[in-house]
Formats: C-alpha cells, structure tokens, sequence
C-alpha cells in the first residue's frame, strides 16, 4: 500500500458526514473547533454592536437613543456575552482545533463530549438573545448580585434566562475542558515529553484545570440563584438567614479565575507568535510554563478584591492585596521573557506581530491600573467607576483580543488553507489599537473625575461631555477595525493567496501537515525530538506506523515523556450526544418556568447518554469465559 | 516496538525513513494509562467542587446565624438517614471485589458482586425516597432548608444515575458479549460509584454531626 492508497483508506474510516445529518452528528476536533469560533465571533459580533449602541447612547448628556430600561438589558448582555458566549468559547474553540494538531494526533480523547459542548453552548447562547430580542433580557449586570436579580427585585423571566444560560455555557466549557486534559495528557506524538509541549498547549492544559475547578462555582450560584425565584428558597434571603455576600463570594470564586481562563491562552498565543516571527525558541520556556501553572492557582486565591467595598476584616483586606499583588511575579516573568526573545531575534514584521506588540503595551497598562485597584483605598475611591471599566477593557482586550487576533491571522492557513490579505490586516491592526486606546483610556479619567458604571445618562454640569464623546468615537473606529477584520476573513477564506502547508515556518506540529488538515490530520502520525520539533527535526525523524487504518484508531502515549503505550479507539459519528444536549436543554428552559423541567430534562438526557456510550458490536478480544 | 513489517489493515512503513511500529500494543490499559480514566477522575474533580461549595456555603450560612438549625427544624429520623449512609458504605465491599476481578477478568465475580451492588443502591435509593418524606421542614422554610435540601437534591441526582449506570452496567454483563476492554469500564463505573458513596457519607456527617463539629458560635 502506498501513500496515496493510504490517503484513501484514512480518509474513508475518518470521512466527515456532510450535510445537516453531517452537522448534527460530527464529531470531528476540526469541524467542533471551527464550530466554536465561528460561532463565538458571531457573538462577538452581537456584543460589539450592544457596545456601540451603549456608546451612543453615553456620547452627549442626556441622550435617548435607548431608555433606561434597554441600557441595563444591553450592559447585562454585553457583558454576558463577551465572558460567556465569546471569550471563553472562542479560546477554547481554538484549543479544540490545534491542541490535536500541535502534539501529533488524529483525534481529541473525548469527541462526542466535545459535540455536547457545542450544542450546550449555541442553545444557551441562543436562549440569551432570545431573551434580548422578546424583551425580557437579563437586566441585573453580568455578576447579577442579589438582592437586585433576586426574586423580589427582579421580578419578571429575565435574570432566570440569565441563570440558566450561565448552566449552559458552563456545561460547555467543563465538557471541552475534560476532553483537553485527557487529549493533552494521553495523545501527544512519541517523544513530546511534557517539557517538549508548545507553550500554546500548556496554556490550554492550566486553563482547562482553572475550568474544572472554578466553574462548578458559579453553576452552584446560578442553581440557588435560580431556586430562590422559582421555588422560593433562600439562600440569598437574608430574612429567613441566607446570605447575599454568599452570591458574591460563590461567583468571584469562579469569576477571578475567569478572567485568567481568558487571558492565560491569550499569553500563549502571544509566545507562540513572539517565537514564530522571530524564528527563535521562547526565552525562559521552563519558567514561562511555571508562571502559567502559578498564574493558574494564585487566580483561585484572590476573588475577594472584587469585594473591597463589602467591609471585610482588616486581615481580609491585607490578604487579598497581597495575593492580588502577587501575580504580577509570573506575568512580569512572561513579559520580560517576551521582550528577550524579540530581543535578540530578527524580527519579520507581518501583520501577527503587530497584534502582538499592541498586546504589550495594552496588557501592560491594564496590568498596572490592575496593581493600582489591589490597593484597598484606591479601590475604595474608584469601585464601580469607569475607571473598573476601563482597567479590565485594557485587561481582557489586551490580553485577549488582541493576541487572539493575531493568531487567527497567522492560524488562518490551517484552518482555511488561505492568507488572511496582509495590507488589510496592518490596516485593522492599526484602526484597533488607535479606537481601542481612543476608547478606553478617557475612561481613566471619567472614573477619577467619578462617573459611575451602569448609568444610562449624566448631567451636562458634570464635566464628563466632552472625554465621552471621545471615547464613543474610540469605539466606532474600534468598531471599524472589527468589522474589517471579520470582512477579510470572509474573502480571504474565498480568494485568499493559498498558503500552502507551512508558510510562516512555523516550529509546531501543525504546520507538518496539510493547510486544512485532512480529516485524518496526519498520514503518519509523526515523532518529536526537541520542543521546536520541525526545526529541529532530523531528515529521517522517525514516523508512527501499525494505526489501523479500518477504524478511528488512536496512539495513546505515557503521561510524562510520551511513550507508546496502547491503542485506543475513538467513537464514531453520532446523533447522541446532539440528543443529549438537546434534552438537557428542553428541561433546564422548561425550568424557567416550572421545577418541573428538571427530572424531564434529567429523564431526557439520560436516553441520550445511553445511545451515547452503547457498546459498539465487538471486534476486539473477548474475555473468558463469555456470560 | 521493532521494525517488523506491519499487520494487514494497518498502516503501512514508507520506505526510507526510520519507523515506530506500534501495532502490537495492547487495545486497552488499566489506570491513569486511559484516557478514559482521566475523564472519570475530571468529572469527579467537577462534581466533587460542586459539593464542595455547597458545602462551604453551609458552613458560611450557619457562621451568619444566631441558632443553626433554626428552631424546630427536624431532619430526617437519624435510623433512617444513618441507614441509607450504612447501605452505601456497605455497597463499596462488593464495589471494591469487582474492582479486584476485573483486573484479570473473573466475570463470574464481577457478575454475582455487580448484582450485589445494584441491589444495595436501590435499596439505597428506597431509604433515601423515606429520608426525604419524612424531613421536618421545606426547602423554602429557611436558608437551613433550603442548604439541606440542596445536599439531597444534587445528592439523589447522582444517587439515581448511579442506580440507573449500574443497572445498565449489570446487565450488560449478562448480555454480552463482553469485551476485555469492558473490565476497564467497569473498574471506571466503580470508580464513580465510590465517589456517590463518600461524597454523600461526608455530607451527610456535616449535618448530622453539625453540633459536635462546631461551637455554637454566635457572629452577627
């Protein structure tokens, strides 16, 4: 058999099905990954234009393009949208798609978890802007505190269409979280040795466990949340001996290490892009991966700077400065590793790059007005001022958007087999940079000069006029820059120049194989000898041989230095877990209005998850004896 | 892991570079070698911090009250709950015989200890329909209720995909045909089903032993 009989065989055992029996039942880590980040710009792109609108909307004092009402519902989903349907999807989107690619295999661990993931998360996505568009859109801000979203505040569906998006999306991201570990852990090509994993993949490995650990929290919350309205318990009713300081602590557990669950791929998007373009290995590789596992448990142990202004003891606040303080160690580490490698590199200046430079400089100052607000008196003075706002826009666009972009750009070969238009990318990097910095750095100034957050208009009296205008002129040209980057990927993925399978020279695995990957990802799975391994590949690296080529067949390599170990099989195409998710779903919508939908949904679900794990007809050793 | 030309139906050795010819690996491995069972553990991982937090939120709720459980709040009789906790605890012996046996793939063991262990977690799941008829208060009569009614509600919902995974499982076993590869599910079934087992054995003790784990302290 030669390669090319090769080809023909992988390709049937790992056909994708096509059409919308094809959508619902793929499992694919491609077509799921894309799913995800399509998906997620989509909703990027909703809360982009909740942003502009609030930002007309703030540009002149008492202004009426939307009513009060409308504002709280547009803050509310904005923010929702941007943590929950786009962020950590769309980071997680990406990890789906090149985690395989990068450490060697044909397949993630769990494909038709991922395949749950999905549909949870469009259902709760959709359920959101259901929401939005029927009017009864949660309105109590994207933290939702009781008592405001509690029942006798927040009458009405709309904080309950809230909750249970939050049950959605949650599931979601726990779902593609197990199915990274286990990939990461279990499927890395021959001789990918934990300390020879690219940086990217480290980044999705702490922040998968950040997801384990820190979303059960807020799925706890939005459940008590949701059963103080609907049957009237009273975990937050502070009446009958609950608590609503319980909500905030229960969410800023989950809501701290959220943001570094955002920004921590962000990082390792920056390295990848640093060390592609400069065509060097990352300065500072072991201490840049203890700085991500260190970002990853200081992130659990500093959720109460989020609640300075509750009154806590003297020693809580002393604490949660000091551990707030203490995560610029690992990132000023990141940092300074960064700017050594672009230091002693030649650097090629293409568009990903520029992302990257913006991403310094953003990061940095949101980093530092970070530092400034772990002080408790400052905190104290600029708490719920557009000064908050403005730290954690430089923060999670910093640290996020801007690097995310620019891997997109330098991905978008893989997952398009075209170039992204390189003028048209130095023109949306440049408008970004200029509208964001527009946008956000007056909002400094109008939180010190006192503006508060959530306010739908102001007084002409109070000197805000003229920096709001400013920064809602910021945002348009934000704006601009978003669009022009969502345009050029629209035709670059059309009439793109055609990138051919490596044309960055890139040092990962993905770039070892065809732009986009067949659906096998590699005709042999290949072997690693360094952790730049197609820089430092040998002319006869060694390639993977024996993979059935009749059945989706696995390599599964040891934990630590990735030796073979056994075959595992993964599971075919099925409509199962679609079910599954779409059973969970009908019950947990069904119980906005009535608990009722709980045991359906529980009911539901579970005949899906039998179709799910039935055993397949056998064709492998049978034990003895046989029942 | 030698040079040998490869099996039929596999994939094939192109000439010229140097190979790695996995086709003799074994099709399954026991332990944290599957990947599977580093899914089971990440679910536990999952599940475990959500009555975790429960938990925690408890111990929070009671730090805020003056007297915890309010007047008058009267749990489940202690015969009853004591007996679900004592079935479940009993459960791990069979539980832990059929972890043993399908390491070298004793069916007729793990059949006859799996038949066991279903039957004591229905069993399990009949005393514990009796704890929750017979709770003294309601969900929605204080923060107590409503933190207690909690445990049992995510509780029963493992406790009863616990029943329906093992009668599944169970009868699988009698079905066939049964694959050497099954005796890792079936080590990860029992993995899960510890994890029911001590999840609700520690909560249970929380509340039922709440006096003698913490002073009656008064923070208002």
């Amino acid at each position: 058999m030669n390669d090319q009989e090769l080809h023909l065989r992988l390709s049937a055992t790992w056909h994708k099905p096509t059409g919308l029996w094809g959508w619902l039942t793929d499992n694919h880590h491609t077509t799921i990954g894309k799913r995800f980040i399509i998906t997620a710009f989509v909703f990027f792109i909703l809360g982009g234009i909740e942003a502009l609108i609030m930002r007309t909307q703030l540009a002149l004092p008492e202004n009426h393009v939307v009513s009060n009402d409308l504002y709280n519902q547009l803050f509310t989903t904005h923010g929702s949208t941007m943590m929950f349907l786009f962020a950590v999807p769309v980071m997680e989107g990406l990890g789906l798609y090149f985690v395989p690619l990068m450490i060697g295999t044909r397949q993630m661990a769990f494909p038709r978890l991922n395949q749950f993931a999905y549909f949870s998360y469009l259902i709760g996505g959709v359920l959101l802007y259901v929401g939005l568009f029927g009017n009864f859109g949660p309105d109590a801000g994207w933290f939702a505190y009781t008592p405001l979203s509690g029942p006798e505040f927040s009458p009405g569906k709309r904080v309950d269409v809230w909750a249970q998006m939050i049950t959605f999306t949650e599931m979601a991201a726990l779902g593609g979280a197990v199915s990274i570990i286990a990939t990461v852990f279990k499927h890395r090509a021959p001789g990918m040795s934990l300390n020879r994993m690219p940086l990217f993949v480290w980044g999705q490995l702490v922040t998968s466990f950040m997801i384990i650990f820190a979303m059960p929290s807020v799925m706890v919350a939005s459940g008590m949340l949701a059963t103080d309205r609907l049957i009237a318990t009273h975990f937050f009713n502070k009446a009958e001996g609950g608590d609503n300081l319980l909500w905030q602590h229960l969410f800023w557990f989950f809501g701290h290490p959220e943001v570094y669950i955002i920004f921590i791929p962000g990082t390792t998007m920056m390295s990848t892009l640093v060390s592609a373009f400069t065509k060097r290995p990352n300065f500072g590789y072991l201490g840049m991966v203890l700085s991500l596992i260190a970002t990853g448990f200081i992130g659990f142990g500093v959720w109460v700077h989020h609640m300075f202004a509750t009154g806590l003891p003297q020693l809580g606040l002393s604490f949660f400065t000091a551990s707030s303080v203490l995560i610029t160690i690992p990132t000023a580490f990141q940092f300074f590793s960064w700017l050594t490698t672009l230091w002693h590199g030649k650097i090629h200046f293409h568009s990903p790059i520029l992302y990257s430079f913006s991403f310094i400089v953003i990061f940095l100052i949101g980093g530092l007005t970070g530092v400034m607000l772990a002080s408790v008196p400052l905190d104290w003075q600029l708490h719920d001022t557009f000064f908050v706002v403005a730290h954690f826009h430089y923060v999670l666009i910093g640290g996020a958007i801007f690097p995310l972009l620019g891997a997109l750009t330098y991905w978008f070969p893989k997952l398009t087999g075209r170039l992204m238009n390189e003028k048209l990318s130095v023109v949306t990097v440049s408008l970004l940079f200029v509208g964001f910095n527009v946008t956000f750095f007056p909002m400094h100034q109008l939180g010190l000069m006192g503006m508060p957050r959530r306010v739908y208009t102001y007084l002409p009296n109070l000197g805000w006029t003229n920096l709001n205008l400013l920064a809602t002129v910021g945002a348009y040209i934000f704006g601009l820059g978003s669009l022009l980057f969502v345009l050029n990927a629209l035709i670059s993925a059309r009439i793109g120049v055609i990138a051919g399978d490596d044309p960055w020279g890139g040092a990962d695995l993905e770039w070892a194989t065809a732009s986009p990957p067949p659906a096998y990802n590699f005709l042999y799975v290949p072997t690693v000898r360094d952790r730049y391994p197609l820089w430092s590949m040998e002319p006869d690296q060694p390639l993977v041989t024996g993979l059935a080529t009749d059945r989706r067949e696995i390599l599964v390599t040891k934990l630590m230095d990735a030796e073979p170990d056994h075959l595992y099989e993964t599971p075919d195409p099925s409509i199962s877990p679609t079910l599954v998710a779409l059973g969970a779903g009908i019950g947990i919508i069904a119980a906005i209005f009535n608990p009722w939908g709980v045991p359906i949904g529980f009911v539901l679900a579970g005949l899906g998850l039998l179709g799910w794990f039935w055993p397949k007809p056998p064709h492998k050793e049978l034990l003895e004896p046989q029942p | 892991m030698t040079l040998t030309p490869p099996a039929a139906d596999t994939t094939p050795a192109p000439i010229g570079r140097r190979l790695v010819d996995v086709s003799s690996l074994p099709k399954f491995a026991f332990g944290h070698r599957d990947p599977l069972w580093w899914g089971v553990w990440l679910l536990i991982c999952i599940e475990g911090t959500m009555f975790v937090m429960l938990a925690a939120s408890y111990v929070y709720l009671r730090g805020n009250s003056s007297q915890w459980p309010p007047a008058g709040a009267a749990n489940a009789p202690l015969a009853v709950t004591a007996s679900t906790v004592a079935l479940l605890l009993i459960s791990i012996i069979p539980t832990a015989i059929a972890f043993r046996a399908a390491l070298d793939g004793r069916l007729r063991v793990i059949q006859l200890n799996m038949v066991l262990v279903t039957l004591i977690s229905i069993a399990a799941a009949g005393t514990r329909w009796l704890e929750l008829t017979s709770i003294g208060y309601n969900w929605n009569s204080h923060a107590y209720g409503s933190v207690v009614w909690g445990f049992y509600f995510m509780h029963t919902f493992h406790l009863v995909s616990g029943v329906f995974e093992n009668l599944v499982f169970t009868a699988l076993l009698f079905i066939g045909p049964v694959e050497k590869k099954h005796m890792v599910d079936m080590r990860l079934s029992a993995i899960y089903w510890l994890f029911v087992v001590v999840a609700w054995t520690l909560l249970w003790g929380l509340f039922t032993f709440d006096s003698l784990l913490f002073r009656n302290s008064i923070i208002s």
